[in-house]
């Protein structure tokens, strides 16, 4: 085991360490995939039951058309940000703290995105015409409408799917080389195949570090247009409590408070069960929370926006709505998540607690959970309470909806337990970026 | 490369020796060398000439593709299809825009992508040559000479702080 | 209906009369149901894919409206108003408009059954049940006890009602009822007693300018509504700078009461008081004028002890308000008093019907607004009294065999007045029904009839109309009708029975009794050019004769036998019961449609509940949806509470109509029936016992009321607007600047063609939701059951809202439809992904089932919250299934739906048109709800027609738009609700 004060390894050593995840796995790794795969299997059982009566057996209602399913969708597209923003922003950033978690970090992205894009289909009436929401030609000669929204949502997310697995790949491709020269039999077939034919010869590199400079280029512009239109599926309506031009800054906001918590949440055990403790130290715990810091401030920022702008507009649809909101029937809802994802946030201020795994564990947890309930705050006490009295209504899941919803996280974990033993969860050559040779002392950067 | 020669292999475990076998061999007139690293160093790439990469243009090329792409597929559809929806007008640029940009990052990356395997590609040396240390912990210098000046290339690369050093023909 | 739809109906609608052909297909009544018919050898009329309009009579209550049936390839479709009826002149309620599931009703008796020795019942042939019948009836006639069969029979048009007799007369009997839940006995009695006329006249609403209802909830239930609410709009009408004036007395705030410009709140069973002191009032002020002396001094002496200063002290209203609607009552003329409930149950019905009279009768109404004829239906109606003796007789067993025809009265009785038991003492009860309610259920033989639609008959609500019914299509199941069962039966019990009933059907008796009737009104036609444009539309009319009327010296004294208000039984709470807007007695219970409608004033649905002033509930503990235990001196029943601060405190209101114990299963097992806190003996001469002295414990149960509604406030959003009369000349000044439109962001839509739009006029609507049905009935509209009802997923296109404006005191009411706006600037349309949602030319909002994969985003981006989702696959229980309308797709599951504006009757119409090589004519197309609306308070048409009615309307200085600042441009324009400004 590595300590954080002996910081000291050669790039054998670092091989080794980072290469340990993909061992034979143990009873902790089956005890925990056995449990993945029951709740996922329970999911699958309550989707189909779904797909088979109608989607009236989850709790939506006729002005509450929207509930868990879409704040499930929000909420793992906003997990998937956090990925991109660390390897793409904080790379261009020149931020190189991020190399021990930007690994880690994307396949969250990809896998919260794999997790996210299953919701707009559930959420149908017809998931069976799902396809009908892509544009190809076929023979009805249906066509999409590009002015809705949801066809936006389809051209982002499903960009955003391809490029941060691409860009994961990219990532990949100088470890796929060293895994493909140190095993054998066909893994090294299959590392082979995916490594493309990689030395690193110094132009290999020089074409890779351009690409990897153009990919992080267009991601970043990407990753915020993505979670802007995830927040234009309500912007562009004219829903009071949706109709708002901050939306696409605040929801990005949002996306990477959630998603930094999300990957506090998955790195903090990790490292602990692994023993990584030397690559990804406390200092990068540390450096994450003080990001959370900035993304909860401008969160406390958005929703005070939102607040003043609904008494400022002087609109009465607009102040009921937000009066609802703090008051009426999901107002627990609302003070949870005002709670979670603001004050909570600002405990990092003191380093005691952000230096501490266990208080940053727990702050992280509470952050995705108010970050969840943000999202079900503004899509529910909006939906219920819009512009007719009498067509008021409320909304509570069912059984359903909470299994679907339990079962995205089965299955963003499943994806994550196979990263884990299939590749390396910390990007080696990029470790060996950082740490100097030979034997050596991790480079002070940032 | 020539396509009869000797390649000279040296293998470091340190990116200075690499730095001071490259800077010694630059002075000493051999240009025709590739450099293995287990990681990008941008010490060692300091060293060489930059090459000419076509990735930006294929980058900018792949866009430029996507977002005409993007408004030609918009507007055209709206035009086979002109239902009106909203009162908006059935060209409505702005969201078509989105789509737009959308594709302008896509088709972008996929370009740059190409580019990429096209490039790794072509910059990959004969298997011969690598060594799978490469890969780990160990640094190469492969440099490509004559038959006569074999020895001196050794010397230069043991003098620059060689593990070891071999001569491969080709 | 407007004029124009009656000229164009006659255009497009081939109303006919079927004559021989239908005659055939109805004597094929025992073959098996046809689902399909082939078109091997088609049926002249029958065009495929065409529809074929047949006229004949609701049945579905005393009022008698005309009705004209489509039918689509053999089967009816769509029940619509007659337009050329004088009851309802096209319209016609939600009741009405439900008639087609009585009969596509799925628990329908589908073949005669006979009960086993161990209760339970077995199917059987016609041959074989007609034979025990008769076997039964003969044996009885050999013994000489013919006198010891007894015919109860609901109300039944006069050809039935004589072939009854005749049939019982053969039997040696006379003891023949017809029994109605509400058979408005206090009415009946008031006539008698001040007139010595057991019958109920012809009220003018459209006439009167002040109209005053002391518990006469005429625009839901009370006599004829459809007519009324007719008549009620047009008093209600905006005539420069005037309205008429309209005021509901009572204990509870009804439908009808909400359209009141106030609402009086007396106490319970004190309506008739407040009337005989609004008479002291006008006689003392000298505005009688129009009596006679000897009248007069009669009525001085009867209303001397009911001075308003009294009457102030018996009904809690102030003296002052007495002597001001009396007052105006007496100078704004004509006017109108309407008095009495529905029927014994509800509370001083004879005396308030007695008020009600005089009053019309002090000030002259009487031959103005109140006509008396030679008769009505409902005079037929045995007394609650007659009934009881009835029960009394078969209870001492004197009773061989009692005979029952779709009454229902171990339902509609009260539980203490013992039928039920009495029943059981009956050695012989047969049952002609259509379904196995809690009265057949008892029977020992149950002979299957006829719906009223598959059957032949007549129906003269007053004299003058005679309606004709007539089969619209060929029977569902094995059923026939009560006339050619009696007739057959006849032939059974044995030859001298047979020769005194010599009619081989009874559509043979039907036409030898219209001929007589031909020659009663001097029609020297040939018999079949008569009988076939009777047919044709739907019966003949004429206008009645009024009768004179006197009051009868001897009035005085009984009247005031019945005025008592018993100081013995003041309580502190007190029970009224109302008939149900939907269910009326509780025959409607068992379609889904009217179990599913949303009661107008409380919005609940499927289930009954207990109407509770809030200060009562709070003093109680009961919150919303308690289950109450309510106690009277003759029974409990339970109930959830509904808070209503629509009910005096010291009143809990039960609506009539649920807590079947049988009668299918829509109706089984809901609710309760609150017949059973009702007094046995409520005989036509003891009004005042109908106050009954209740309490209320509140139980630990809980049973939420399955409401649709949201909020009825409209926290001052603007949505149901109303204008104080005074303003509307005003504004119609300055009207043409609020027309000016908004700068608008991108260019208006072209609509090269048409723009289909509708105004929808506030001041019209009563909110009696006839719409509703009419709406669901022609876009096949699933019913979702209170489940889902619960759950929010009420499926209606078509919705009434009733937002309460309640300024300290005063409730004022408006009602609201609302349906899609077919906005230009739909939010809807382009957040849809596929294009499910996309504006036509002709500014229909369309909706593509086909393409829709239900984001359901349109539905979260309306504003007007109309769009309705498919949540499950909702079914049709066969036979149900074959009402539905074929030019409207059945939606699955998963797709989103809504409000058409009937875009399958815009293309029929515009098909026709282009056929005929004209454009379409204002007021062709009409869509199911502007059609059915009793009021015409929905107008539909194009907008791009400057001339068109709808264009003009929606010129008014009323006009308003909902949410109209949020530039969704909808079609639809609403124009405000007008408000008086002063009170009285």
């Amino acid at each position: 085991m590595k300590s954080e004060n002996t910081a000291l390894a050669t790039y054998e050593q670092i091989h080794r360490d980072l290469t340990r995840t993909l061992e034979p796995p143990g009873r902790l790794y089956y005890g925990l995939l056995g449990v993945v795969l029951v709740v996922l299997a329970w999911a699958i059982f309550a989707w189909i039951y779904q797909l088979k009566t109608g989607l009236g057996v989850a709790g939506l209602n006729h002005p509450v058309g929207w509930g868990v399913y879409i704040t499930n969708f929000v909420f793992w597209v906003g997990i998937a940000h956090s990925g991109t923003l660390i390897s793409a922003v904080l790379f261009l950033l020149r931020c190189r703290w991020r190399n021990s978690i930007a690994r880690s970090a994307e396949a969250m992205t990809i896998f919260a995105v794999m997790t996210a894009g299953l919701f707009p289909i559930i959420h149908l009436g017809r998931p069976w015409y799902f396809y009908q929401l892509l544009p190809y030609p076929q023979e009805g000669q249906l066509w999409v409408n590009f002015r809705s929204p949801l066809i936006w949502d389809v051209f982002a997310v499903g960009t955003y799917f391809i490029v941060s697995v691409l860009f994961f790949y990219t990532g990949l491709i100088p470890d796929l080389g060293t895994l493909r020269d140190r095993t054998h039999g066909w893994k090294r077939k299959l590392y082979g195949f995916f490594a493309c034919g990689w030395q690193g010869t110094n132009k290999q590199w020089r074409s890779y570090s351009k690409v990897y400079l153009l990919l992080a280029g267009f991601a970043t512009p990407l990753v915020v247009s993505v979670h802007s239109v995830v927040s234009w599926d309500f912007a562009v309506s004219i829903m009071p409590g949706w109709h708002s031009t901050i939306f696409a800054p605040y929801f990005v906001a949002g996306a990477i408070h959630s998603g930094l918590a999300m990957v506090l949440t998955l790195l903090i055990p990790l490292r602990r069960i692994f023993e990584l403790d030397a690559y990804i130290s406390r200092r990068h715990l540390e450096y994450i929370a003080k990001l959370m810091i900035v993304t909860g401030l401008i969160l406390a920022y958005s929703y005070a926006a939102e607040f003043f702008i609904a008494w400022y507009s002087d609109n009465i649809f607009e102040r009921y709505t937000f009066v609802y909101r703090a008051t009426g029937r999901y107002a627990f809802a609302f003070w949870l998540m005002t709670f979670f994802n603001v004050a909570v946030p600002l405990l990092f201020f003191a380093e005691k607690i952000r230096t501490s795994t266990v208080w940053l564990f727990v702050i992280s947890l509470l952050i995705n959970i108010g970050m969840w309930l943000e999202r079900l705050v503004i899509i529910v006490s909006s939906l219920s309470r819009d512009f007719l009295p009498a067509a008021w209504g409320s909304y509570k899941p069912t059984w359903v909806e909470v299994s679907i919803t339990a079962g995205s996280f089965a299955w963003f974990l499943l994806w994550f337990l196979v990263f884990v033993k299939l590749l390396p969860i910390i990007s080696i050559n990029e470790i060996k970026e950082v740490w100097s040779q030979p034997g050596v002392r991790e480079k002070d950067e940032r | 490369m020539n396509d009869k020669g000797i390649a000279v292999i040296g293998t470091f475990d340190a990116v200075e020796g690499v730095r001071s076998a490259v800077t010694a061999l630059h002075q000493s007139g051999f240009k025709d060398t590739t450099i293995y690293s287990p990681l990008n160093s941008h010490e060692i790439e300091t060293e060489l000439e930059p090459v000419e990469s076509p990735i930006g243009f294929l980058a900018f090329g792949g866009a430029a593709a996507g977002a005409g792409i993007g408004l030609l597929l918009t507007i055209g559809t709206s035009i086979q299809w002109p239902l009106m929806t909203g009162g908006q007008p059935i060209i409505s640029l702005p969201p078509f825009f989105v789509i737009s940009f959308e594709l302008t990052i896509l088709f972008g990356v996929l370009a740059t992508l190409l580019g990429m395997f096209w490039q790794i590609h072509r910059s990959k040396s004969d298997p011969k040559f690598y060594d799978s240390r490469f890969s780990v912990d160990r640094f190469g210098v492969h440099v490509v000479c004559d038959e006569d000046r074999v020895v001196v290339v050794k010397n230069l690369l043991s003098t620059a702080g060689a593990e070891e050093v071999r001569d491969e023909r080709f | 209906m407007a004029n124009g739809t009656e000229i164009t109906r006659r255009d497009f609608f081939k109303v006919v009369g079927v004559g021989g052909a239908a005659a055939t297909l109805v004597g094929c009544g025992a073959e098996p149901p046809e689902k399909l018919i082939p078109y091997l050898i088609p049926a002249e009329e029958i065009i495929p894919g065409v529809g074929l309009w047949y006229a004949t009579t609701c049945r579905e209550c005393p009022a008698g409206c005309g009705m004209v049936l489509k039918t689509r390839e053999g089967r009816a479709v769509k029940a619509e108003g007659n337009p050329s009826h004088p009851v309802n002149q096209g319209a016609l309620c939600a009741r009405g408009q439900a008639s087609l599931q009585g009969l596509y009703n799925p628990d329908r008796i589908r073949e005669p059954l006979i009960r086993n020795t161990d209760g339970t019942f077995r199917p059987v042939s016609w041959e074989e049940a007609e034979g025990t019948v008769a076997k039964h009836l003969s044996t009885l006639r050999t013994e000489g006890k013919g006198q010891r069969v007894a015919f109860v029979s609901s109300l039944v048009g006069g050809s039935l009602k004589q072939l009854i007799e005749r049939w019982m007369g053969a039997l040696g009997s006379h003891r023949t009822f017809i029994f109605e839940a509400l058979g408005y006995d206090g009415l009946k009695t008031a006539h008698e007693i001040l007139f010595g006329l057991n019958t109920i006249p012809r009220y003018d609403l459209g006439k009167s300018q002040f109209i005053i209802s002391f518990g006469a909830d005429f625009l839901e239930t009370w006599l004829s509504p459809v007519e009324y609410a007719r008549g009620f709009s047009a008093m209600r009408s905006y005539r420069d700078g005037k309205m008429g004036r309209f005021y509901y007395v009572g204990p509870r705030l009804s439908l009808t009461g909400a359209n009141a410009d106030d609402w009086i709140s007396t106490r319970p069973g004190t309506e008739g008081f407040l009337a005989l002191g609004m008479i002291h009032a006008i006689l003392s002020a000298g505005l009688a004028t129009s009596l006679g002396a000897p009248g007069r001094k009669g009525l001085d002496a009867l209303v001397a002890t009911f001075s308003p200063e009294h009457v102030s002290g018996i009904t809690g209203v102030p003296e002052k308000k007495i002597i001001e609607l009396a007052r105006a009552f007496a100078t704004v003329r004509p006017s109108l008093a309407l008095g009495g409930g529905a029927g014994w149950s509800s509370s001083n019905a004879t005396a308030a019907a007695i008020g009600a009279a005089l009053l019309n009768y002090v000030v002259g109404n009487i031959g103005e607004t109140v006509e008396f004829q030679s008769y009505s239906s409902l005079d037929a109606v045995s007394r609650f009294s007659e009934i009881a003796a009835l029960t009394e007789e078969m209870n001492r067993g004197e009773m061989s065999a009692l005979l029952i025809h779709r009454a229902n009265l171990v339902f509609s009785l009260p539980e203490k007045a013992g039928f039920r038991d009495a029943l059981k003492k009956v050695p012989i009860k047969i049952a002609f029904a259509e379904f196995l309610d809690e009265t057949t259920a008892e029977a020992d033989v149950i002979l299957p009839m006829h719906d009223p639609l598959e059957s032949w008959g007549d129906y003269s609500p007053r004299q003058g109309v005679y309606s004709l019914m007539q089969p619209v299509m060929r029977p569902i199941f094995s059923t026939r009708s009560l006339g050619d069962t009696l007739v057959a039966l006849a032939k059974k019990v044995d030859s001298k029975m047979a020769g005194q009933l010599p009619w081989p059907s009874f559509y043979d008796y039907l036409r030898e009794s219209w001929s007589g009737l031909q020659k009663l009104l001097g029609n020297n036609e040939p018999f079949e050019t008569f009988w076939q444009q009777a047919l044709r539309q739907g019966g003949v009319w004429k206008k009645g004769e009024k009768e004179t009327v006197r009051l009868k010296p001897e009035a005085v004294q009984s009247v005031l036998a019945e005025l008592r208000l018993e100081p013995e039984t003041k309580a502190s709470m007190y029970l009224h019961l109302y008939p149900s807007n939907a269910l009326y007695d509780g025959r409607g219970a068992n379609r889904p449609w009217l179990q599913e409608l949303p009661d107008p004033m409380t919005k609940i649905t499927w289930g009954n509940w207990a109407e509770i002033h809030p200060q009562t509930a709070q003093k109680l503990g009961v919150t919303e949806g308690a289950v109450v235990k309510i106690t009277s001196p003759f029974g409990t029943v339970e109930a959830p509470a509904h808070i209503y601060d629509g009910i005096r405190a010291d009143t809990v209101a039960l609506p009539l109509g649920e807590g079947h114990t049988a009668f299918g299963r829509y109706a089984g097992k809901r609710g309760s029936n609150p017949m059973s806190l009702i007094s046995p003996k409520p005989g036509a001469s003891a009004a005042s016992s109908s106050l009954i002295p209740v309490q209320i414990e509140v139980t630990t149960a809980h049973e939420t009321p399955a409401s649709t509604a949201g909020n009825n406030r409209q926290e001052g959003r603007g949505i149901a607007e109303a204008v104080a009369i005074s303003e509307i000349a005003h504004n119609a000044k300055t009207a043409h600047k609020e027309l000016k439109q908004h700068p608008q962001l991108r260019p208006p839509h072209p609509h090269p063609e048409n723009r289909w739009g509708m105004v929808i006029d506030l001041n019209a609507c009563t909110g009696c939701s006839a719409c509703m049905v009419a709406c669901s009935a022609e876009n096949n509209v699933p019913v979702v059951g209170r489940e889902n009802i619960l759950t929010g997923r009420e499926m209606f296109w078509i919705r009434i809202e009733r937002y309460v404006e309640n300024d300290g005191g005063r409730i004022e009411n408006r009602f609201l439809p609302m349906l899609c706006q077919h906005c230009d600037n739909a939010p809807c349309e382009p957040v849809c992904p596929t294009y499910a949602s996309y504006h036509r030319p002709d500014g229909l909002n369309a909706q593509v089932y086909n393409r829709c994969v239900g984001t359901r985003y349109c539905s979260n981006n309306c504003p007007y919250k109309v769009r309705r989702f498919n949540w499950f696959e909702y079914e049709h229980p066969d036979p149900l299934n074959l009402q539905l309308n074929p030019d409207v797709t059945v939606r699955t599951k998963g797709v989103m739906e809504k409000c058409t504006f009937c875009v399958q009757r815009i293309r029929g119409a515009k098909d026709i048109a282009k056929d005929e090589g004209r454009p379409i004519r204002d007021g062709e197309i009409t869509p199911a709800c502007v059609q059915t609306c009793p009021t015409s308070a929905l107008v539909f048409g194009d907008l791009k027609d400057p001339q068109s009615k709808v264009s003009q309307m929606a010129q008014d200085s009323r006009r308003y738009r909902v949410l109209e600042s949020l530039n969704t441009e909808p079609a639809i324009t609403y124009l405000k609700k007008i408000r008086q400004d002063n009170e009285v």
